[in-house]
């Protein structure tokens, strides 16, 4: 097994890494940038090498900075966490140039899958279903109109270089993709400064479903069941479970194959998630491949009680996968929800600052994974996640029931966060009847917080003494108060607005 | 004895604590026994007759109301002694309706569009303007009815936390 790995990565998932990389005897380097001097992860590893300062672009994404500091200090592998290098073709090749071990798949198979049109062309050619589209990126309004009608309204507008919403419009008749054309190709050309656009079936009220893959260096591959990730938020995942709810055993058998059957394609190793939607018949459409380890991972860890990062570690150093796809079993049922430091009373604005105080009761079936501690600050640099909670029960009922428990045991002050936005969809009727799609959130969703119960008078009373008592102890110890209250010192503030100037 | 006056401005309820000590006190009108410990400044175990509150406060200085956290719901409170009250009549200010005329950004971050333009009347919950922050567009929501005074921000400016960007009339 590999003696030292870096890696090049922040947060929960540098913790998550570590962990793993510390049970199996493997040395750590981590990597940080001024925000994160003291951060967790910078804690747990055994080496910490500065990149420079707070902004992604000064730290996290320098390839060449990294890959000098995996070179001096002897690290022989590099694993890339999510985001930041973990999808780059060029990084994975600068690793292999210099000799050190990309924990991840070739840099060949990350471009291919990373391009949509050939990617999609590979689905098509190992009949693997895509949505009804074009292959071809377009910008010719005749065309653009021949083949809608030919593919059927609605269509889907998306720019080619798009992702997080951007660039797309859904167009219902012909009437309307003149002007949505318009505004799908500006949007697309003042983000991306490329026009051009395809064109598909869009899919009614459909699911997001995705199947975890792992592939050795010999051409093993198997696949360890689905995540249902449809509860979105602005294109963002916030709860995964699985199994999900329509799921059935040939259904898992037909997409797994079909799963499996892409990243052999793509000539693919290492773990992998291949991302499908599913409409309301439950037909099943290729949408992407994920080259890299997923945030909502844990789920399918505690399903079939693997440990992902050992298995990327030992299919990165060369080994076999030690099971075949017969060995893998699945049990119970894992839902995770994402903590993030947002307002969920506020439009979901974000919240920086201190936290001041953070417990949590984890308790039997729960897991968390943070890369978080109390004192610690919610930087506006990077993603607004806190803390990823998973719940473990024998059934379905009992992880929902587990994972409310928590949410309401999770005491976290000095920021806003979206715990009380989470437990309002936990307790809806459509998350309990497993009755959502990914623009439930958006188009369905109305309670969205859960608001105090004023006719309880105990309740009442508890909460109007406490008020008290918080106004007298403010006015007796002033000042304290008065910081934690708002929680952001000056130096911080100080430092943020650089970034915008 | 210390008295106080309670509403929510989530609801219509009002009530009334007087503390007698330590660990008396009487909540409309039912003595009740508690005590209880800071755990941080912001975070409090409660016991009121025996039951348990784990409680996490903050005070929401723009809006003048404490807010009180409880099993992950939220409880909005306006706490006032006699000595508050006392003050406000002989100001003449009236509780309840001091929603503030500065709308100020809550994060560093830049202006992406501006929804409203100067004289425009507008109502509790209409978007003023979008704000750019961590990567994400933020709804910069009116929170009363009123009339925009004085924008003092352009589109695409970089603002500050706090920096003032709408004065509404």
């Amino acid at each position: 097994m590999f003696k030292k790995i870096l890696i090049a990565n922040r947060g929960e998932i540098a913790v998550r890494i570590l962990s793993t990389a510390k049970e199996m005897g493997i040395k750590t380097v981590a990597v940080y940038s001024d925000f994160d001097r003291y951060s967790l992860f910078t804690k747990l590893a055994d080496e910490t090498y500065r990149l420079g300062e707070s902004p992604s672009s000064k730290s996290y994404l320098l390839a060449d900075k990294i890959i000098e500091i995996a070179k001096k200090t002897g690290a022989e592998a590099i694993h890339p966490g999510y985001g930041f290098l973990s999808e780059r073709g060029f990084f994975a090749k600068m690793c292999e140039d210099n000799g050190i071990k990309f924990i991840g798949p070739g840099y060949k198979s990350i471009e291919l899958l990373g391009s949509k049109t050939e990617a999609k062309a590979l689905a098509l050619k190992n009949d693997v279903p895509v949505v009804p589209g074009t292959d071809k990126p377009l910008q010719d309004m005749s065309k653009i109109k021949t083949i809608a009608s030919e593919i059927g309204y609605p269509v889907l507008i998306k720019a080619s270089a798009g992702g997080g919403g951007k660039g797309m419009r859904v167009v219902n008749d012909e009437s309307e993709i003149e002007s949505s054309l318009r505004m799908a190709q500006s949007e697309a050309k003042s983000s991306f400064g490329d026009d051009s656009v395809f064109i598909e079936k869009y899919i009614v009220n459909p699911r997001h479903i995705e199947f975890q893959i792992l592939a050795d260096e010999h051409g093993n591959v198997i696949h360890l069941g689905e995540r249902e990730c449809s509860m979105q938020r602005r294109h963002q995942k916030i709860i995964e479970e699985t199994p999900s709810v329509i799921m059935d055993e040939n259904l898992r058998k037909e997409m797994g194959e079909c799963a499996k059957r892409i990243v052999k394609a793509a000539g693919y190793t290492n773990a992998g998630t291949v991302e499908f939607i599913v409409d309301e018949n439950k037909k099943f459409y290729f949408l992407e491949v994920n080259t890299r380890l997923q945030v909502e991972h844990p789920i399918t860890e505690i399903r079939t009680g693997l440990d992902l990062v050992r298995e990327q570690l030992k299919v990165a150093f060369g080994e076999k996968l030690a099971f075949t796809q017969e060995d893998i079993s699945f049990k119970g049922h894992t839902i995770e929800c994402r903590i993030c430091a947002e307002d969920s009373y506020d439009n979901f604005m974000p919240s920086s600052g201190k936290i001041t105080y953070m417990k949590r009761f984890l308790g039997s079936g729960m897991r968390e994974d943070t890369g978080i501690e109390q004192d610690d600050e919610i930087s506006v640099y990077y993603d607004p996640m806190i803390s990823k909670l998973i719940s473990y029960g024998a059934d379905r009922t009992i992880a929902i029931e587990k994972m409310k428990r928590a949410l309401k045991d999770y005491v976290i002050v000095g920021i806003k966060t979206n715990i009380n936005f989470l437990l309002s969809l936990l307790e809806c009727k459509e998350f309990i009847d497993g009755n959502y799609h990914t623009q439930f959130i958006e188009k369905e969703f109305k309670s969205r917080i859960i608001s105090p119960d004023f006719s309880n008078e105990e309740l009442d009373a508890a909460v109007s003494l406490a008020a008290v008592l918080f106004k007298e102890n403010k006015n007796s110890v002033n000042g304290k108060i008065k910081m934690s209250s708002n929680g952001i010192s000056g130096n911080w503030i100080k430092k943020r607005q650089d970034t915008y100037r | 004895m210390k008295n106080f006056q309670l509403s929510f401005p989530d609801s219509e309820k009002k009530s009334e604590v007087s503390i007698s000590s330590d660990s008396k006190a009487v909540i409309n009108g039912k003595e009740v026994e508690f005590n209880y410990k800071w755990l941080s400044p912001n975070v409090m175990i409660l016991r009121i007759d025996n039951r348990n509150y784990y409680f996490s406060v903050a005070e929401n200085t723009d809006d003048n109301y404490t807010e009180i956290n409880l099993d992950s719901i939220l409880y909005k409170v306006i706490c006032k002694s006699e000595l508050d009250l006392l003050k406000e009549k002989l100001s003449g200010n009236k509780s309840g309706d001091s929603v503030k005329n500065e709308v100020v950004s809550p994060m560093p971050g830049i202006i992406k569009k501006l929804n409203v333009h100067e004289g425009q009347q507008i109502k509790k919950g209409d978007v003023l303007l979008v704000l750019e922050a961590m990567k994400m567009e933020n709804e910069i929501k009116s929170k009363k009815d009123s009339v925009i005074k004085k924008i003092c921000v352009e589109e695409m400016n970089s603002v500050e936390k706090n920096e003032l960007l709408i004065l509404l009339g």
